[in-house]
Parts: structure tokens; C-alpha cells; sequence
């Protein structure tokens, strides 16, 4: 078997939310061992759609499935007074501990940084929380619409005429949980070479933030506050075409404009009102008459390959069933088919990159309590009674 | 020797940043690639972003500055707009910068000794722009087999698309994010974010860092292929699922969510201020209608339950909507906050950065002092390690800014050296553009 870039780390998960286990999904699929901690009622993740059927069931959420690959899963109630122990066990075990509860939480456990630190030294801490761990905003309450409106990720999408809108998607929750990846990976490597302990405080609402990158810049430096730009004008918008929707990406100067027009050869743009950047400009609406009735003739298969033929950046708007036909994607391998013993073979996106020496795993996320024996009987060294008596009693 | 540009910075008094010690080759320029660089620079990795006098990354803007596309302090480019441009100076942060000319021998020559005085390379170019250049990883290998490097094109090094043309918007199209985005009565739509740049270069990160990790322990290097698209993708994950599921396309939905309601964006008494509200379950309904001093509300038999208030948003919205007309954004966040309601003002660049009180007590903003661009905030990277923020060390690098340190330190060239070098056209710190003008 080829080995993996994240092979040898063990993760206990104790995670409840998408940010956490997209993070650890990273860290899982690159073949780091993560144990993922459940109340013995499941990861409320497990109570997301979609469903097979749209009726729930708590092995066969999508969200779910996707977000707990290669994960190990087992359960514990760390409400109760036994859980403290087992999970101190289980800690011990482990390089990287990451965490999505409410801040203090982990302290009311006894297992607050401090106190974990002196517990096991070597230990990173990824607590992940929609706001971070100190704040005013520390303990207010989010869904991830509130994490795209305070973030600002959301002001900027839409109409100008018309209200912001949103994401689709948990797409805060998913920044959260991407960058999340790269500072834990980071402070892994930290930790391997000096033997120190790290602690990272993650805030979704900073990391969604994170992505405005310049506007930031254009802000401090010039008071720039970016606008809603809709979906473009002219050179730089997207268009209907007879079967759905394309993009078009063109500078207006230089032989971007002259590729384009060697492509879609509309006899009128060779008119000289079209002829300067200024010109295409002052007669945008004119513009985008002719281009709206060519394209409205050609489907967006056609338009994309033939645009990028000629240079032209065409894209085409992927409907998931596009996706599936992309011809690109299928000769990359990038759709894994994943079997799972309750919800059955589906189709899942593969690794997000190819690590060229370290392929990713292809494993499938755990079933609830699943990994309970191999956790506990042969590792921890609980006796089968012992775990009996912890499953009679709620804990696990 | 020169005292090094990225001054040691002892984060927490017990320990330096976690990347101390790594030495990464940025090729990178716009947005995909110099955002995960920045991420890994500001972990604490010796990043050097190397550009070339003829190319230089092009958010630094024309020689001749553009004030419509790119922002200068007070809006003037100054002598030098090149060095005095948000985006690039934004994005570049805690990086040495130098200029190499890799289309000129001398310059392929000095890459691969920087190569060999590196752990990894990370690139954005086109796909085939490497392979033009000689500098593939199959090279770059036997230069230097531990090497790691990165390349991150739009749909990846390989398969019968990966030399298209790609923007933010294209790559957003490609990936179904366009087709579920957009008000639920109207067409797809772009976001205003170009937002697969971002989420690339989160993933090309984080597959450095487990490359290196991978090295660390055995030694090898080896080669990343990142596709911008399939990072993407990712993120739509949930959505993939329900495809394969239910082979249906999942609804656009606007500012609506298929199972919370009410769950929307709300209007307020400031202009352009709105504020979202999203209510889960029925305990947050009850709370939203007793904060609102709508008890009858919460009450009501109607909206009772999630199935019946989802069925009612249309009733629902403009009730909540005729009680925050009234307020300010950021009074309806606090009075629903202290309820226990997800309410939070939609910010704009200026609430975040002037008026938003949990960012400026989480020290999200540091001030960065830039030789020629001035003094001014910048936001941190999005997590604190130890309690603490990691510290822009270096504002972003002049053109050619380093030359003398990465080349002559790292390098060991002379300063005579580095002169021919200069009167070559290979390194330097003035665009060739102006270098080439006739002198006045």
C-alpha cells in the first residue's frame, strides 16, 4: 500500500458541526486516523439532508456521508461522569484533538487547554467556533447564514438594484473547516519537530471573512466599498443560451476582443462603433442584443468547447447532472463511487487535489458506534463487560 | 550578510510560528495561488514570491497605475503605482519578493539553485507554462528530488480541458455553484467574490503542508495537481450527494434554506444595511416573537410548527421585516442575540472594519507601516494560535525588494554579480516597461 502524507497522526474528533468535520475530513482522507466522538444519538450532522427517498435516517444523510470519510466512529456521552475518563484515555492516544463546542465547554469538562496541556504536552488543540473563543460575539448564537452576513461574504452577491443573497450551500461552515486544515496541519508539523503543544482558536466567522482578500486593502487604502455587481455587462457576464447559461470572459482590449470576434463572426461588430474598448463600452446594450440572439441559437455544450477553441474564456453553468458528464472530471478520476452498508453505492466528489506519492483514501464514513469494540475492548483495554455495563448505561 | 527581511517573531514567548524554517518558491501571481501562499507566510514560512521585471504579478497593476480597477492610498499612484496597489500589497504580505527573469538562462540557473535551497515550489500558472519554461517537476526533481511542489492551474495538469481559459466566473460556472446561487425567482448567478480563487488556494495550503509533513518523516518530495475546479467542488459536496441520490437538482433558494424558516436577510432604517435572522427550531421562534413583543406570534397555531412556518415564509418575512424597517442593523443583531436568535448584521467592508465590535476586541485588524504605500490596517489570519494573533512581520514586497538578501545570502552572489545581473535585465527593481523608455 502506498503510504500517506498524514499517516501515523491520530485525530479524536469531537466535532458536531460541518466546519469540524470537513476539517478533519482533509485531515482523514490524506490518512490520518481520526475517531470521531458521538453522543450515543448520533452527530446531529447525521440528522442533515439530503436523504435517499427525502426521509431521514441517520445512516444515509448526504452531508454526513460526504463530510465522514475514512473516519473512525465511536460514542460517548461526555455528559456523564465515566466520559471524562474514557476520553482521557482516548486522549492519550492521540496527537490532535478537534473541537466545535460552545467556548468553555471543554473546560467544564476538565479538560481545558491548560489542563489538557499539562495531561499530554504534545497535544494540538483545534477548536473551531463560530466566533472564536473570546469576544463579544463569543457566545451568540450562529447558523451559517449569520456567519455569511457577519463575515461580509454575503453583502456582495446579488443585484445592485435588489438585496444581497446568499451562498448556497453551508459554504461559512466549509471556509471554516478548510482553513481550519491548514493551520492544524501546520501546527502538527510544529509539533512533531520541537514536541510542543499548540493551541488554535478557529473563528468561521474570520475565515469566511478571510476570502475578501483585497477588498480589505482597497477599504483601508481608499474607502472602496465594493458593490453589488450582479451578473455583469457586456464582456463580463454571464448569458441565457437555447439549453441554460454560459460565461463570457473577455477584455475588452488587446486580442482577447479580436479572438472573440474571429469566433462568434457576427458581421455587425465589425461595425466602428465597436471598434475601441470605449466604443464597446458606451454600446454595451447594443452588445449584448447581438450576442444574447447567438447565443440563444446554440446550446452551452457547443458554446463552451467551441469558445475555448478559439482562446475565448467560455464556461459553461454545470447543473449537477452537467457535472457528472464532465468530460474533464471523468478523465481525472475525480468522482468516486463510495459504497456504505446502510445508504449503498453513490457518488461522491473525490480528493480535492492528487498528492502525487501519497494518494488519498477512499474509505466511507463510519456507521454510528461502529468502531465502539476495536476503540475501547482492544485498544483502551476495557474488559466486554465493562463496556456492556457503559452501554446500559447510556454512556456509550 | 544582511540582516534577514522577516525579522524573528516570537509569537507566544515560548515558541516561534509553526512554519519557522520551511523556505517556499512563490510563482504565483493574482488571487488563487498568492492566497494560499499568504495563508502559509503567515503560519510563519520563509516564502519567497519571485516575479519578474518583464512579468510582474499583475495586481500590482499597469506601470502607469489604473486608478479604476485597483485602489492607491488617497486614491494616487504615486511615483510608483506597481508598489502602491491594495490588491497586491493586500495579498502579499509577510513575503519577500524578487525578480528573476525565468525566460533568460541566467535566471533559469539562479531558480534552481533557489530550488535547491528550498522545500517546495508552488506555481498558478497555465498548465502548460512550466513544461515551457523547462522548470516541470520532472525537472525540478533532478535538481532537487526532496522537492515539493504545487501546481494549482484552473482544471489541473491533465485531461482534454486543462489548457482552457479560466476566470473566477468560468470556474464558478463549471463547478454547479453558479446554477444553485441567485434569488429563488431568477437566473443563476455569479458571486462577488470570484470565490473558487480562495477556496483553491485554502486546498493548496493545506496539500503543502501535508506534503512537507510527508517529507519530513521519509524525505521525499513529490508533486501536487490541484485543480482549482475540484476544490470547488468540494464545498458543493452535500449537493453532489443529493444528485446521486435523487438525480434531481436541488432548488435555488435565494437567502432561504430547504429546511429552517424563517431564515432571511431583512431590511433596516440605514440605507444598504440589511440584517439575517435564521430561526431553527421552535424554542427560536417562540424567542423571536416574545423579543419582537409579538407574543401572539409565538402563540400563533400557524406558524407553530418548522412545516407550517416553512410553508408560510411568504406571510411570515414581511412581519419580521416591518419590525426592523424601524432599527438600526446593529440594534435588531443585539436585541435577537440576547434572546438566543441567529441574528447578524449583513456587513459591508465598512461595518466589518469600522463598526463591527467583535473584530476590533479579537484584534483582527494590525497595522502594517509600507515603505512606499503608508500606514494602514490590514486583517489577520483567521485563527489565533496560543491566544494570540500571528503577526504580519514584513508588509508585501516592493518590486525586487529582496533581490540582495535571497540572492546574495541565500545565493551567496556578490554585489558585483548582482549589478551584471541588473545591466542584464535578469533581476532588478524597476518594470522593464519603464526601464526600456528612453531616459529624458
Amino acid at each position: 500500500m502506498a503510504p500517506q502524507a498524514l499517516e501515523g497522526i491520530t485525530v479524536l474528533d469531537l466535532s458536531d458541526r460541518i466546519a469540524g468535520a470537513y476539517c478533519t475530513k482533509l485531515l482523514a482522507d490524506c490518512g490520518a486516523r481520526v475517531i470521531k466522538v458521538e453522543p450515543p444519538s448520533g452527530d446531529p450532522l447525521r440528522r442533515l439532508g439530503p436523504f435517499p427517498g427525502d426521509a431521514p435516517h441517520p445512516e444515509k444523510g448526504g452531508a454526513f456521508l460526504f463530510l465522514n470519510t475514512n473516519k473512525e466512529g465511536v460514542t460517548l456521552n461526555l455528559g456523564s461522569p465515566t466520559a471524562s475518563d474514557l476520553l482521557r484515555r482516548l486522549l492519550s492516544q492521540c496527537q490532535v484533538l478537534v473541537e466545535t463546542f460552545p467556548p468553555g465547554y471543554l473546560g467544564s469538562l476538565g479538560l481545558s487547554y491548560a489542563q489538557l496541556q499539562s495531561l499530554h504536552p504534545g497535544l494540538v488543540l483545534t477548536s473551531i467556533t463560530s466566533f472564536g473563543q473570546d469576544g463579544p460575539y463569543r457566545d451568540y448564537k450562529a447558523y451559517d447564514l449569520t456567519l455569511q452576513a457577519l463575515s461580509g461574504i454575503l453583502y456582495v452577491n446579488g443585484e445592485p438594484h435588489l438585496d444581497p443573497v446568499r451562498l448556497p450551500g453551508a459554504q461559512a461552515e466549509f471556509l471554516g473547516g478548510g482553513h481550519a486544515a491548514v493551520a492544524t496541519t501546520a501546527a502538527i508539523l510544529a509539533t512533531e519537530a520541537t514536541g510542543m503543544g499548540q493551541n488554535l482558536d478557529c473563528s468561521i466567522m474570520e475565515a469566511a471573512g478571510s476570502i475578501l482578500a483585497s477588498r480589505y486593502g482597497a477599504f483601508f487604502y481608499k474607502g472602496d466599498v465594493s458593490l453589488r455587481r450582479g451578473n455583469g455587462r457586456g464582456n463580463w457576464a454571464i448569458y441565457p443560451c437555447a439549453d441554460g447559461y454560459i460565461s463570457l470572459n473577455v477584455y475588452f482590449h488587446g486580442e482577447e476582443w479580436e479572438r472573440f470576434k474571429a469566433w462568434v463572426q457576427i458581421p455587425e461588430l465589425d461595425d466602428d462603433k465597436f471598434s475601441t474598448a470605449a466604443g464597446r463600452r458606451i454600446n454595451v446594450d447594443e452588445l449584448e442584443t447581438l450576442l444574447l440572439s447567438w447565443f440563444m441559437e446554440r446550446d452551452k455544450e457547443e458554446l463552451y468547447h467551441d469558445g475555448q477553441r478559439h482562446r475565448v474564456a467560455v464556461g459553461l453553468g454545470s447543473t449537477m447532472e452537467d457535472l457528472q458528464h464532465s468530460r474533464q472530471l471523468a478523465a481525472r478520476d475525480y468522482f468516486r463511487t463510495v459504497d456504505h452498508p446502510a445508504a449503498g453505492p453513490l457518488v461522491y466528489p473525490g480528493p480535492p487535489f492528487k498528492l502525487g506519492a501519497t494518494p488519498h483514501r477512499t474509505g466511507r464514513a463510519p456507521l454510528l458506534g461502529e468502531h465502539n469494540e476495536t476503540v475501547y475492548l482492544r485498544e483502551l483495554g476495557l474488559a466486554p463487560q465493562e463496556l456492556v455495563r457503559l452501554r446500559e448505561a447510556g454512556i456509550v | 550578510m544582511y540582516e534577514h527581511p522577516l525579522r524573528a517573531c516570537a509569537v507566544t514567548g515560548r515558541g516561534g510560528l509553526p512554519l519557522e524554517g520551511v523556505r517556499i518558491l512563490d510563482l504565483t501571481q493574482m488571487l488563487a495561488g498568492p492566497y494560499a501562499t499568504r495563508l502559509l507566510a503567515d503560519l510563519g514560512a520563509e516564502m519567497i514570491k519571485i516575479e519578474s521585471r518583464q512579468r510582474y504579478d499583475l495586481t500590482r497593476g499597469p506601470v502607469g497605475g489604473d486608478r479604476v480597477s485597483r485602489a492607491y492610498p488617497n486614491d494616487d499612484p504615486g511615483e510608483h503605482p506597481w508598489n502602491r496597489s491594495h490588491f497586491f500589497n493586500e495579498l502579499n504580505r509577510n513575503k519577500l519578493g524578487i525578480t528573476l527573469s525565468l525566460t533568460h538562462p541566467r535566471g533559469v540557473e539562479l531558480f534552481k539553485a533557489l530550488v535547491r535551497a528550498s522545500d517546495a515550489v508552488i506555481e498558478n500558472f497555465s498548465a502548460r507554462v512550466m513544461q515551457n519554461l523547462g522548470l516541470s517537476y520532472q525537472v525540478l526533481r533532478e535538481v532537487k528530488p526532496q522537492i515539493v511542489m504545487c501546481s494549482m492551474p484552473a482544471l489541473g495538469m491533465t485531461g482534454p480541458e486543462k489548457d482552457y481559459v479560466c476566470y473566477g466566473t468560468t470556474m464558478e460556472m463549471l463547478s454547479g455553484m453558479t446554477e444553485l446561487m441567485g434569488y429563488s425567482d431568477g437566473v443563476p448567478m455569479m458571486t462577488g467574490l470570484t470565490y473558487g480563487d480562495t477556496v483553491a488556494g485554502t486546498h493548496a495550503a493545506f496539500a503543502v503542508v501535508a506534503a512537507l509533513r510527508h517529507r519530513r518523516r521519509t524525505g521525499e518530495g513529490q508533486y501536487i495537481d490541484l485543480s482549482q475546479l475540484e476544490t470547488i467542488t468540494q464545498y458543493l459536496g452535500p449537493h453532489i450527494l443529493e444528485y446521486s441520490m435523487q438525480r434531481r437538482q436541488p432548488a435555488r433558494l435565494g437567502n432561504r434554506h430547504p429546511t429552517m424558516a424563517p431564515h432571511g436577510i431583512y431590511p433596516t432604517r440605514e440605507e444598504e444595511r440589511w440584517v439575517s435572522v435564521a430561526v431553527g427550531n421552535d424554542a427560536e421562534w417562540q424567542a423571536l416573537g416574545r423579543a419582537m413583543g409579538k407574543p401572539e406570534l409565538a402563540d400563533d397555531p400557524r406558524y407553530a410548527t418548522l412545516g407550517e412556518r416553512y410553508q408560510r415564509q411568504n406571510e411570515i418575512d414581511p412581519i419580521i421585516a416591518a419590525w426592523t424597517a424601524p432599527q438600526s442593523a446593529y440594534q435588531v443583531q443585539e436585541t435577537l442575540q440576547q434572546s438566543g436568535v441567529a441574528a447578524g448584521v449583513v456587513a459591508t467592508m465598512e461595518t466589518a472594519c469600522t463598526q463591527d465590535p467583535h473584530l476590533a476586541a479579537r484584534d483582527y485588524f494590525q497595522t502594517v507601516t509600507h515603505p512606499e504605500a503608508g500606514t494602514h490596517l490590514a486583517p489577520s489570519a483567521p485563527w489565533k494560535l496560543e491566544g494570540y494573533r500571528l503577526p504580519i512581520r514584513k508588509p508585501a514586497p516592493l518590486l525586487g525588494e529582496d533581490n540582495q538578501w535571497v540572492l546574495g545570502d541565500i545565493l551567496g552572489l556578490t554585489l558585483a554579480e548582482l549589478r551584471e545581473l541588473e545591466e542584464a535585465g535578469v533581476v532588478g527593481a524597476l518594470p522593464a516597461e519603464l526601464a526600456a523608455a528612453p531616459k529624458p
